[in-house]
């Protein structure tokens, strides 16, 4: 590798390392300006990696990059230093900033340009920056009992800090301390960690004094509280310590004066500037709105209700039911057009998490030393926020798995004759109501007869038992599969497929695999596109109704009972040549005597390339349902996902029909 | 003919990006060794394990800061003699001031070419 190239490596590592830091520390910080208690310490945090950022950027000569910084630092520093007041639009701008570093850090990486703008983030921060001030003060603390050489040491920053704490009436302590020399920075870390929390630590002054101790390391804080002199002696407990009061007297006169000069500082229409087009909503308040729309939705199903029974009454009042039921049709448009534009609002582009799928497999390759190249398609196709938030750790370990035990070396590829570069390819797609997400990758296919061996020696199947293609594919999925022992770095975190495909479950998903020996392996992740509302199937089992989730549903088939086979004490169905494996849903929960008509419905289910149909009596239309949980206790019960109200205050429950089936053939594998 | 005896400059950064910039300038000077220290802490604790001819300081770095560490030096009877060049960003103009108050021997402004730090040190050190 050329030094060039060596340095650009270490830029890239380091750089991303801030960035990730910056994202968490921004995270807090945007729930601590909504909190409006936002701790200085944390803004300075952010500041120093900025800081760090353009200083590496610039010693490495990534002009660009070190041009951006240098704006963000500017502008932080004037926050940090009281001259800019931190809004929430701030903390926007600096997000929006993180995600153009991001790009730009691509760029380097593979070497192009072009697509990153920063000019349009600098000119929001000119913008932002107009409306800073400066504030009056000399630096002088004439109600500090400090001398000057301390003062000289103290940064613009700490200086700034020093006033505010006087500003807002704190009070100010001397606080040295004394550490033998090899234990020190341990020492003075706890104390940093208990102080913080009931206070500020403004400055820390190592010292020297002869007359004291020549082995031990002294340290001069000066710190910032509402506690009293007695209670910061008493939690700092049995440490050297020596605490004095560092305000001469409180002069209330000198403490106003001080307020005055400081409030002239604050400008005065600043809450009439940040006025913008958007809003933010908590989404516990979507939630709420949607549940109201539920409730309409019941209300008007009970109105068609009467609207038929008006029309059948022959009553003199039965003239008017068509008339009634053109408005009850009308009020059912403007709900279901009330709903979509609700659940639209929740929606975000999946393109949001991409950036941090290819920051990830940057880092990967880099760990693993495989040249990794990720594609991403299908960056607008959107899904509901809370969706978004949590799938992004199963793709994120998806793709891991991929890396780690797809994609093989570079020299395993040359000798296949494919391209060095190994390829991850994840795209996103509407498929009815569902979202589609695929990671793709060009490595060795899932080995079958590896993952076999690997079952048996883990105890997932009797020493004997041949798995078939899809068996293999459904058993990587187990628990227990996935051994910590064999865990390497990247994969890491003791996070197994099988917590993978639960937390897809969780948001009434489907993970399948599909995979080709050399070829590679295809992933497919299936999400209804919102959790809020979801389109249903009333179904009839022994007089009673239950919903079934129609994004389970592939197609519904009448059958006759006469035409259920038994194959291995195994009831099945062929359908067009398919042999369908079936479960009784009055069986799996245990109603004792079978449906004794001669027609039944078959509601068949996809689900790891294969079909299954679960046997119902009748079916009674589609409806939609807002699913409800069952409350903690019941969570669990396999085969129901929780319940929902089907107008007139008519409760139902939800059946799960992917959990149906895994209970059944998850009894299979072990029952043989 | 004698050899001069080598130096040992003392590297404190938080960046080790900056860091292994900085060191690798030094690595082209005769007769330099260079120790190096992420932040204050590392270089109070690594001040009394050898002996330092010259310390390198960033300012901006948490907890004991670039300007803390020259005022504990510059106070000390046996660290007070060594000379410490300030490595730190055009930012702070009030922060150069303070740290060559403080007694810092010179001020480094980053990005820096490798040559400016390189005389910078040949100077203080008294170097051919």
């Amino acid at each position: 590798m050329s030094e060039k190239e060596s340095s650009k490596k270490d830029f890239l590592s380091e750089a991303e390392e801030l960035l990730e830091e910056l994202t968490s520390d921004l995270q807090n910080l945007e729930e601590s300006v909504k909190k409006n208690n936002v701790r200085p310490e944390l803004i300075n945090k952010v500041f120093r990696e900025f800081h760090s950022l353009k200083g590496i950027s610039g010693m490495l000569g990534f002009q660009t990059v070190s041009d951006f910084t240098h704006e963000l630092e500017s502008m932080l520093d004037y926050v940090r230093l009281g001259k800019l007041p931190l809004q929430e639009k701030t903390v926007d701008l600096l997000f929006q900033a993180i995600d153009m570093l991001n790009l730009m850090l691509a760029e380097i990486q593979e070497d192009s340009s072009g697509k990153a703008q920063p000019e349009i983030i600098t000119r929001k921060i000119t913008e932002i920056m107009t409306a800073s001030t400066v504030p009056v003060h000399t630096s002088a603390f004439p109600e500090l009992d400090l001398d000057d050489h301390t003062i000289s040491s103290l940064t613009e920053y700490e200086e700034h800090r020093l006033r505010e704490n006087l500003r807002n009436q704190k009070k100010i302590y001397n606080v040295r301390l004394s550490f033998p020399h090899s234990t020190f920075d341990q020492d003075l870390r706890e104390v940093y960690g208990t102080l913080s929390k009931i206070g500020e630590i403004i400055s820390t002054l190592p010292y020297f004094d002869a007359a004291l101790a020549t082995d031990r390391m002294l340290f001069r804080l000066i710190y910032g509280t509402d506690q009293s002199l007695d209670v910061v002696r008493q939690i700092l407990g049995h440490t050297e310590v020596e605490i004095h009061d560092l305000l001469r007297d409180r002069h209330p006169e000198i403490l106003s004066g001080t307020r005055e000069t400081q409030e002239q500082v604050v400008p005065a229409d600043d809450s009439l500037r940040s006025i913008s087009s958007t809003v933010r909503v908590d989404i516990q308040k979507l939630d709420e709105v949607i549940n109201v729309i539920g409730e309409l939705v019941i209300s008007k199903t009970m109105l068609t209700n009467l609207s038929k029974e008006l029309i059948t009454s022959g009553g003199s009042a039965s003239k008017l039911g068509p008339a009634f039921t053109r408005a009850a049709a009308e009020l059912e448009k403007k709900i279901i057009d009330l709903q979509h534009r609700i659940i639209e609002t929740r929606l975000v582009p999946v393109g949001q998490i991409y950036h941090r799928l290819a920051r990830m497999v940057r880092k990967i390759s880099r760990e693993t030393g495989k040249q990794l190249q990720i594609q991403f398609y299908g960056e607008d196709t959107e899904l509901d926020k809370i969706m978004i938030e949590q799938i992004s750790d199963p793709l994120m370990h998806v793709i891991r798995n991929a890396i780690d035990h797809g994609i093989e070396s570079g020299e395993q590829r040359r000798k296949l004759a494919k391209p060095e570069q190994g390829l991850i390819k994840v795209s996103a797609f509407q498929r009815g109501n569902n979202v589609v997400i695929q990671i793709q990758d060009d490595g060795r296919g899932v080995q079958l007869q590896k993952v076999q061996e690997h079952a048996r020696k883990r105890g997932l199947i009797p020493k004997d038992r041949v798995l078939d293609q899809a068996e293999s594919l459904e058993i990587i999925f187990a628990p227990g599969f996935s051994s910590t022992d064999q865990v390497t770095e990247t994969s890491g975190r003791g996070v197994g497929l099988d917590v993978v495909k639960r937390n897809i479950a969780d948001l009434k998903g489907t993970i399948h695999v599909m995979t080709e020996a050399n070829r590679g392996t295809i992933f497919e992740i299936t999400l209804p596109i919102t959790l809020a509302i979801i389109q249903s199937l009333i179904v009839g089992i022994q007089g009673t109704k239950y919903a079934v989730p129609l994004s389970s549903v592939s197609e519904t088939v009448r059958i006759l009972t006469k035409d259920i086979q038994t194959v291995d004490k195994k009831e099945v169905y062929y359908l067009r040549n398919k042999t369908i494996p079936l479960i009784r849903v009055d069986h799996f929960f245990g109603f004792s005597n079978k449906s004794k008509g001669e027609k039944l419905f078959m509601i068949i289910v996809p689900m790891a390339e294969q079909l299954f149909g679960l046997i119902v009596d009748e079916l009674s239309g589609q409806q939609e349902i807002i699913i409800k949980s069952m409350g903690e206790k019941l969570k669990n019960v396999p085969g129901i996902a929780g319940a929902a109200e089907i107008g007139e205050k008519k409760p139902i429950l939800v059946l799960d029909a992917e959990s149906m089936i895994e209970e059944v053939t998850h009894g299979k594998v072990h029952g043989l | 003919m004698t050899l001069p005896a080598s130096k040992t400059a003392l590297v404190v950064e938080d960046s080790s990006v900056v860091r292994e910039f900085i060191i690798s300038s030094l690595s082209m000077l005769p007769n330099i060794n260079s120790v190096q220290a992420a932040n204050g802490f590392e270089a109070l604790k690594a001040l009394p394990q050898q002996d330092i001819d010259i310390i390198l300081t960033d300012i901006n770095m948490p907890v004991i800061n670039g300007l803390e560490l020259v005022s504990f030096l510059k106070n000390h009877p046996v660290y007070r003699s060594i000379p410490v060049i300030i490595i730190s960003t055009e930012k702070s103009e009030a922060d150069r001031t303070r740290g060559l108050a403080l007694g810092a021997d010179e001020y480094l402004t980053k990005p820096f070419h490798p040559r400016d730090l390189q005389l910078m040190i040949q100077k203080l050190l008294k170097l051919g």
